[in-house]
């Protein structure tokens, strides 16, 4: 009788609905975090394909001949942060060489791609939708309105760089920013969380000490403070906004690794004589983990709009592409006609990203809120 | 309750600590140059390397001032009282950095005089009072005795042929010492104008006041035996020429020669167009130095006095107050801008410049070759004791004066708080207002449309960045191109004091309607939301159950029993609000152009003010910690039992 009960318990476990498979069920029949999913996953995609849909090359095209993918290294210039290994990448060739990578063409001789764009070497083309890229200043469209020329759809800044561009190339960094420096935040909040709550005693108030000094600190001053002493690069934008905006975390962290610590199972897990790394790691962490997820997802919405602020303020980095920079262009025009645009629309791309990222994170916590059990 | 206020104010101590602690450590890590351009001529970029073009100099000069204001508000050196000693040897070729090579002594007061005996010591004279040979013995340790309104300052020094010293003090006293022996032999009673100078003149003593007048005294008993006329305003120094004659110097620019025996003027010349601080006779006898306080020395023949052929050497950014010749070819002075340096007057250029100096420099002196200073100077102070020094200064609230225009930065956040704060209070009351009965309705109501519609709405108003709406607010209201209804600059108009009450009370309010509304609506949405969250909790309770069961109308049930409940868990929410609008106001303040502190933080940070930076993150942490303990403190009167744990 033992064996013939023992399949069918296992196989009810097997059929059971995990802790995560339930949350993806709960937060799929939830409407508004699913549209927050949405957004997020569009801007995530706008932002990885930026290069191709806003550039000044073509997507691909045929030059005397022979095949180029010229947007394609736009990637290897913006993603690859070292120069050695960005030159590597640039002469890697495929066969007989038709895949070159190089953002120079030696080809082109001195001229850029558009330059050759109309000439009778160029067998065919794919364009991007926008033909500019966000650095490029196009010298005779300077403060272009909204409409008024179609090669730039939302018209130019004062400097002549297209504004569609911007946008498109800002979302980014904007995303950049957000994910790069919540990573950092999260992972020295879980970390000092988890000790402090696993270790207690000393430890714990040590680290608790540490959180509650770096709160005190209005954290948009502090951030401000420290970005004006430091070169306003986007790395140390993302460092400082990482290593400023964990203490949320730590406590969340803190108190879940209080409450999971003290149940039966950690107390066998100790009584089997596991190590303390192990019972940690495996037993606390996993079971302490789900809402630092609701919290992230909130925190990348507070690192964008932090970032956007920063930018919005001069101190940003003003090499790349930032929508709060936008908005600051906007406003020396809030008292001219036609240039309305330049305020909203960089405005409303950080609105729909933050709302992605709230909707996002309120349903992920409804969807974890035991309270809410169906 | 008294136990656990003080139980919570120690808990609190180590956050303090580590407060200051923080800041700190900001400010020293912060690169020390403050930007160029503020100080300067303005060319160059927005940040960064600034003063390349016209105004370098100057902006390097007011540059050096900021790193050393910079280090003193550090407390990264102590300004010790030393008499120190210089190398001249090797000061050839490019100018260059001059370091002393010995401080000599340190004092008890600030060392304003030097003057050097026969045997080759040297006498101080110091801002205490004190008259010091500097291998250690105390001549005198006051001149006055106590019980005068402020202690003297022996500000000149001289010795006689016969080896005694003679000093004179800021009261106009003057007195004579006996080295060997260290006793006053003979001494004057203070005439009210300080003694700028005193030199021995043949057999004869000599001393330049403020009144104006050069006094020629008797050598034994220091009685005046002439008082000479003659300067229109106060004599600061004096020299003797070879042949005997007296010079004298002062604010008048004047150079007057006299013949100290006979109590005449023998010449006046109209000097060279500035005040003279010091004058010295170089030692071959045919030239005479001038330490002007048009920040330049000139270099007179003795011959031609009337400074047709000056020689000037430019290089100070203040007065130069002090000069000595070294040889016959260099000089050194001693300036306000807190240095000394090494000339060479036949190549008319700078020899050496001195680095570690913090303070006017009072005297300088030259002998054999080797240069003596009376000046404070600076010397690397431990971290520890510095973050000492730090810890005192946050705890007295003695945060310097502004690089920017000088004024007390206790003063300009005085006038900056209560705008900051005053605003902050107005938003805090609109939001609780607004969202906590938004929040009851949507508990009521759970699941309503309401409830569903309200969420949304408030949530899509909190991912609005505060930036964003704060321009489109004006773009639709303060802008010429469609409702020009609302101000969006400043809190006030300019004429508001012209206005009658009620004109004035809606200047009022009209400037802080768009302001206001940026702050606001983004915390509508965190506070409704927990307002519904506590009170569907306290809706659960058996008490209300129990209230409902006795039949008691709908609406007492939600506000006497569940709302009177929860209104209280919101309330302590008020101290967690007031930091993050402090955060908050930078960007509001920003927008509208309001004198506040996030304003005050935003200009500070732009022209690297560091006393205004620390003094502003120092006060918004101390008023974060006062909202945690404010938020604290009302929880425990509301539930006592966490005051027992």
């Amino acid at each position: 009788m033992a064996t013939a009960t023992t399949p069918s318990a296992v196989k009810s476990v097997a059929a059971g609905e995990g802790y995560w498979a339930r949350i993806w069920r709960r937060l799929k029949a939830h409407h508004s975090g699913m549209a927050g999913l949405l957004i997020v996953l569009l801007l995530t995609g706008m932002g990885v394909s930026a290069p191709l849909i806003a550039n000044d090359k073509p997507v691909v095209c045929s030059y005397k001949g022979e095949l180029y993918f010229p947007a394609v290294a736009t990637y290897v210039d913006s993603w690859v942060p070292w120069q050695s290994m960005r030159n590597e990448l640039k002469s890697f060739e495929v066969g007989d060489g038709w895949f070159p990578m190089s953002g120079s063409y030696p080809v082109l001789e001195g001229k850029t791609w558009k330059e050759v764009a109309d000439s009778p070497d160029m067998g065919f083309a794919l364009w991007p939708l926008v033909r500019w890229s966000p650095t490029d200043f196009d010298e005779s469209a300077l403060k272009v309105k909204l409409g008024v020329d179609p090669g730039h759809p939302l018209g130019t800044d004062d400097l002549g760089r297209d504004l569609m561009s911007r946008l498109i190339h800002g979302t980014v960094v904007a995303l950049l920013v957000g994910v790069v420096a919540m990573s950092i935040s999260s992972v020295i909040g879980i970390t000092l969380g988890l000790a402090a709550g696993f270790f207690g005693k000393g430890v714990d108030l040590v680290l608790s000490r540490i959180t509650e000094i770096v709160m005190c600190f209005p954290t948009f001053f502090l951030i401000i403070a420290v970005i004006a002493f430091l070169e306003p690069s986007i790395i140390n934008i993302m460092l400082v906004l990482g290593f400023v905006g964990w203490t949320r975390i730590f406590r969340l962290v803190r108190g879940e690794v209080l409450k999971v610590r003290s149940l039966d199972y950690i107390a066998a897990a100790r009584s089997l004589g596991m190590k303390d790394a192990r019972i940690m790691f495996r037993h606390v962490l996993p079971n302490a983990i789900s809402p630092v997820f609701v919290a992230i997802a909130f925190g990348v919405a507070n690192a964008v709009l932090a970032e956007t602020s920063l930018s919005f303020l001069g101190f940003g980095d003003t090499s790349v592409p930032s929508w709060g920079e936008m908005v600051q262009q906007g406003r020396s025009y809030v008292n001219q006609d036609g240039f309305a645009h330049m305020t909203i629309i960089p405005g409303l791309a950080i609105f729909v990203t933050l709302t992605g990222f709230n909707l996002f994170g309120q349903g992920l916590r409804d969807a974890m809120d035991p309270k809410l059990r169906d | 309750m008294i136990v656990y206020v003080l139980k919570r104010l120690v808990a609190m101590l180590p956050t303090l600590l580590g407060i200051t602690f923080v800041t700190f450590l900001i400010i020293n890590l912060a690169p020390g140059d403050p930007v160029a351009t503020k100080f300067g001529a303005g060319a160059g970029s927005e940040r960064g390397m600034g003063g390349a073009g016209g105004g370098g100099a100057q902006s390097r000069e007011r540059q050096a001032d900021a790193i050393k204001a910079k280090k003193k508000l550090l407390g990264m050196v102590t300004e010790d009282r030393t008499v120190s000693e210089w190398p001249t040897a090797g000061t050839g070729g490019e100018a260059q950095a001059w370091e002393r090579s010995e401080r000599l002594a340190e004092l008890a007061g600030w060392p304003l005089s030097l003057a050097r005996l026969s045997d080759g010591r040297l006498v101080a004279g110091t801002s205490a009072g004190e008259v010091v040979v500097l291998d250690g013995e105390l001549l005198a340790a006051t001149l006055h005795p106590a019980g005068d309104a402020g202690a003297a300052q022996v500000s000149a020094l001289a010795v006689l042929p016969d080896g005694d010293v003679v000093a004179g003090d800021t009261q106009g006293a003057v007195a004579r010492y006996d080295v060997g022996t260290g006793q006053q032999a003979a001494s004057t009673s203070p005439l009210g104008k300080q003694i700028r100078d005193v030199v021995a003149v043949g057999d004869l003593v000599a001393t330049a006041a403020d009144d104006g007048k050069v006094r020629i005294l008797e050598p034994d008993s220091l009685k005046t035996r002439y008082a000479l006329d003659g300067h229109l305003s106060g004599v600061w120094a004096l020299a003797v020429l070879p042949d005997g004659g007296l010079v004298s110097a002062g604010y008048d620019q004047h150079l007057r020669v006299w013949d100290a025996d006979a109590g005449t003027l023998v010449a006046d010349h109209p000097g060279v167009g500035a005040a003279v601080n010091d004058l010295a006779l170089s030692p071959d006898g045919t030239r005479l130095a001038l330490a002007l306080a048009d920040r330049t020395v000139a270099v007179l023949p003795v011959a031609d006095l009337d400074g047709g052929t000056a020689v000037l050497l430019k290089g100070h950014y203040k007065e130069v107050s002090t000069v000595a010749w070294v040889d016959d070819d260099r000089l050194v002075t001693g300036s306000a801008d807190e240095t000394a340096r090494l000339w060479s007057v036949r190549e008319t250029r700078e020899l050496a410049q001195s680095t570690d100096i913090a303070g006017a420099v009072k005297a300088v002196l030259a002998a054999d070759g080797i240069v003596f200073t009376a000046a404070r100077s600076w010397r690397e102070v431990p971290v520890w004791k510095r973050y000492l020094r730090w810890l005192g200064r946050t705890a007295t609230l003695d945060f310097d004066r502004s690089f920017v225009d000088d004024r007390l930065v206790i003063d300009k956040i005085a006038e900056a708080l209560p705008i900051t704060l005053g605003m902050n209070l107005v938003a805090i009351t609109i939001i609780y207002v607004v969202s906590i009965p938004l929040g009851v309705m949507a508990a009521v109501r759970r699941g309503s449309a309401f409830d569903q519609l309200s969420s949304v709405l408030l949530f899509l108003l909190y991912s609005m960045p505060s930036f964003w709406v704060g321009t489109m607010l004006i773009m639709s209201f303060s802008s010429v191109r469609t409702l020009d209804i609302l101000p969006s600059v400043g809190l006030y108009s300019d004429n508001q004091l012209d206005m009658s009450y009620l004109p004035w009370l809606w200047d009022r309010i009209s400037h802080l309607v768009l302001p206001v509304a940026t702050m606001v609506y983004g915390g509508f949405a965190s506070l409704s939301r927990y307002a519904r969250t506590t009170m569907l909790e306290t809706i659960q309770e058996d008490y209300v159950r129990t209230a409902r069961a006795k039949g008691l109308p709908e609406y007492i049930v939600v506000f006497k029993h569940a709302f009177r409940n929860s209104l209280i868990t919101i309330v302590t929410l008020i101290g967690n609000l007031l930091p993050a609008m402090i955060g908050g106001s930078v960007i509001v303040e920003y927008i509208f152009t309001i004198e506040g502190m996030g304003r005050l933080g935003f200009d500070a940070i732009l022209a690297r003010d560091y006393p205004v930076i620390m003094a502003i993150t120092t006060f918004s942490a101390f008023l974060t910690l006062l909202g945690i303990l404010v938020s604290d403190l009302l929880y425990s009167v509301v539930d006592p039992r966490v005051r027992n744990e």
